[in-house]
């Protein structure tokens, strides 16, 4: 029986599909029905069956060579180091409510401690007030000042005052009084100064001024003066006390030890800078020194470096911020307890503290760094790999096309149109890259034997 | 939903949804090598088939935490890829008016065997795989490979019917050259 040609023709792809067991019971039923009709259609169906698992052996032995091959030439995967692979991210509810869990939980934690009221200056009493000294009418006066934290130079320039007045046989030695606060040893050095001193001394604090460590150490001079009489010659800090003065003090200490920390970042980001590395050295050096002479709590420290790490890490694997965050947590509260003994958030010395302001500033300054880091490391993520084309000169590759001089060469992975200097190359001969002209490679043969005889070197 | 390619027992399912570094380099592990394996059917050259095969997980790599999880299908998601590089490669063979799918010089039967046969049957099947378009080629290499119709539509994007056509039709082509050949002798 002859059926129609369009029959066939809409048939005949299911006749494959009948062979591998891939047509679906209609479609089978359809080409039964078809082939108990049609004499051709079975020949056909014959051959295929013949045919597929034949045509099938044969293409997996093509495959397995070519596994086998490719496989030999293949290196493992290594994606480009500058490619961060970005985790998804997780269930966006969860993570927000976790940042805005953890943002409440800095925000309260530096509430609590900013807003602590402060505790009551300490009234020494002394019982008597510290009696009235009158102003010499005669003779040299030397004003010496204690200013900021009593600490080691401060020391060292009280020292030098009392031997400089005695030098001049000065009639009366004036302490002006604006003192911060004062580290216990100083404190004590600088008393035993004041109070054996042969000169006679007398402590000027300017009005409401007064506090604990200024009372203390006023209890140590003769008595207090009203105002500081007009004779009297000032003698400051030399250049040597006062910078050791200025570093010592625990804000500065505190600004130093994070700019550091950021230009050490900076430097790590990019390396080879250089200035920052430098800077961020000496600035880690100065507040290392100063945090050896105050009270620190090396905790504090060591939370403010690993909150910096984290904001620095986060540059390298971009974790969708929870790295910035739990970063600016830790510095938060690195910052916070710097000063204070272990357990506590009053500091150890009293008055030793970073100025709230500052500090402050500071952690929200981190925190801006970390939001910038962000953004940098999204817009990194999807950046094309850089740098190919400069690294293509010196590459080698392999000739696709024979270079009689001008053919293909298949260079790191592409393919490129290329000039051949000097003699032709065969396909398949390995080449070096001399120069690229626009998209077109100039390349010589790698061999070195080959390249040699092109020159007249090797005959 | 798909859920990955299921029929190769090498070939398992990788976990949909959130991929981890951890996951992405085990995907590598398991689908470098029937990667391979299909594209050097494809181009029948090694040596690009292993670069494609770099730049296929590269692609895979970079557009890895754009993917949204349950619908996802990595295993067929690798192979568009690795074909979408192969059908690249071969424009700008066309566009370079190259010859197409030259013989590879690693492609030596073993002397064991009957060395003139195994040599015109290689030839023969260069021959056919070349002649076919890529989308032919790629139904018969991944149904040799032992994917289901259905599981190569899923690869290459298209319907069930059109993957039926196209391995009808290279088989029909490979016949009717046999059949050419066949009248030469």
């Amino acid at each position: 029986m002859k059926t129609s040609m369009r029959e066939c023709a809409a048939l005949e792809p299911l006749l494959s599909a009948y062979v591998d067991h891939e047509a679906n019971a209609q479609e089978m039923r359809q080409v039964e029905e078809h082939l108990a009709i049609c004499a051709d259609c079975t020949t056909r169906l014959r051959r295929l069956q013949r045919l597929s698992p034949i045509l099938d052996r044969q293409l997996q032995g093509v495959l397995a060579r070519g596994e086998v091959e490719a496989l030999r030439l293949s290196r493992p995967f290594r994606p480009p180091p500058d490619l961060v692979f970005a985790e998804a991210p997780g269930p966006p509810f969860l993570a927000r409510l976790a940042t805005v869990a953890l943002a409440l939980a800095i925000a309260g934690v530096l509430a609590l401690v900013l807003l602590r009221t402060p505790p009551p200056a300490q009234q020494i009493q002394t019982g008597a007030p510290p009696p009235t000294v009158t102003a010499p009418a005669e003779g040299p006066v030397v004003r010496i000042t204690i200013d900021g934290l009593v600490d080691p130079p401060t020391v060292e320039y009280v020292q030098r005052g009392i031997a400089e007045a005695n030098q001049r046989h000065a009639a009366l030695v004036v302490v002006s009084l604006t003192p911060s606060a004062g580290l216990s040893t100083p404190m004590a050095e600088v008393a035993q100064t004041l109070s054996g001193s042969s000169v006679p001394t007398a402590a000027y604090v300017p009005d409401g001024r007064s506090n604990a460590t200024a009372e203390t150490l006023a209890a140590a001079t003769e008595g207090t003066i009203e105002a500081i009489p007009p004779q009297a010659q000032v003698l400051q800090m030399d250049l040597q006390e006062a910078l050791w003065h200025r570093l010592l003090d625990p804000t500065t200490a505190y600004v130093l030890l994070l700019l550091g920390l950021y230009a050490i970042l900076g430097e790590i980001s990019h390396p080879g800078t250089l200035f920052p590395g430098v800077t961020g050295a000496a600035c880690l050096l100065a507040a290392g020194v100063a945090f050896l002479t105050l009270p620190t709590n090396w905790l504090g420290v060591l939370a403010v470096i690993v909150g910096v790490g984290l904001m620095g890490l986060e540059l390298h694997s971009g974790r969708h911020g929870l790295l910035v965050l739990c970063g600016t947590l830790c510095l938060g509260l690195g910052s916070v307890v710097l000063f204070s003994a272990t357990g506590s958030l009053a500091p150890m010395a009293t008055g030793v503290s970073v100025a709230p302001g500052v500090l402050v500033v500071m952690v929200l300054a981190g925190l801006g760094l970390g939001l910038l880091i962000i953004r940098v490391a999204r817009r990194i993520q999807h950046l094309p790999p850089i740098g190919r084309l400069e690294q293509l000169i010196g590459a080698r590759g392999v000739a696709r096309t024979g270079l009689a001089p001008d053919g293909v060469v298949h260079v790191q992975g592409q393919l490129w149109s290329a000039h051949s200097r000097g003699t032709t190359l065969a396909p398949g001969e390995a080449v070096r890259v001399v120069a690229r002209h626009g998209l077109v490679l100039e390349v010589e043969s790698a061999n070195y034997r080959a390249a040699a005889t092109q020159k007249g070197v090797v005959s | 939903m798909i859920v990955g390619i299921s029929h190769v027992a090498s070939l398992p399912t990788p976990r949909a949804g959130q991929l981890s570094r951890a996951d992405f380099d085990q995907l590598v592990q398991d689908y470098q090598a029937p990667l391979l394996r299909f594209l050097t059917g494809l181009l029948h050259d090694p040596e690009v088939a292993a670069d494609l095969c770099q730049d296929t997980f590269l692609s895979a790599y970079r557009a890895a935490p754009r993917l949204h999880g349950d619908e996802l299908n990595l295993g067929g998601w690798l192979y568009t890829i690795a074909l979408n590089h192969a059908r690249g490669v071969l424009r700008r063979r066309r566009i370079l008016s190259w010859v197409p799918f030259v013989a590879s010089r690693h492609d030596r039967p073993s002397a064991t065997q009957d060395l003139a046969r195994q040599v015109a049957q290689q030839d023969e099947l260069q021959e056919l795989l070349r002649q076919l378009p890529i989308e032919q080629r790629a139904c018969l290499l991944l149904h040799a490979d032992g994917f289901r119709y259905a599981e190569i539509a899923q690869v290459l994007n298209c319907s069930v019917g059109a993957v039926k056509l196209r391995i009808f039709r290279a088989r029909e082509h490979c016949l009717a050259m046999r059949r050419r050949e066949g009248e030469n002798e």
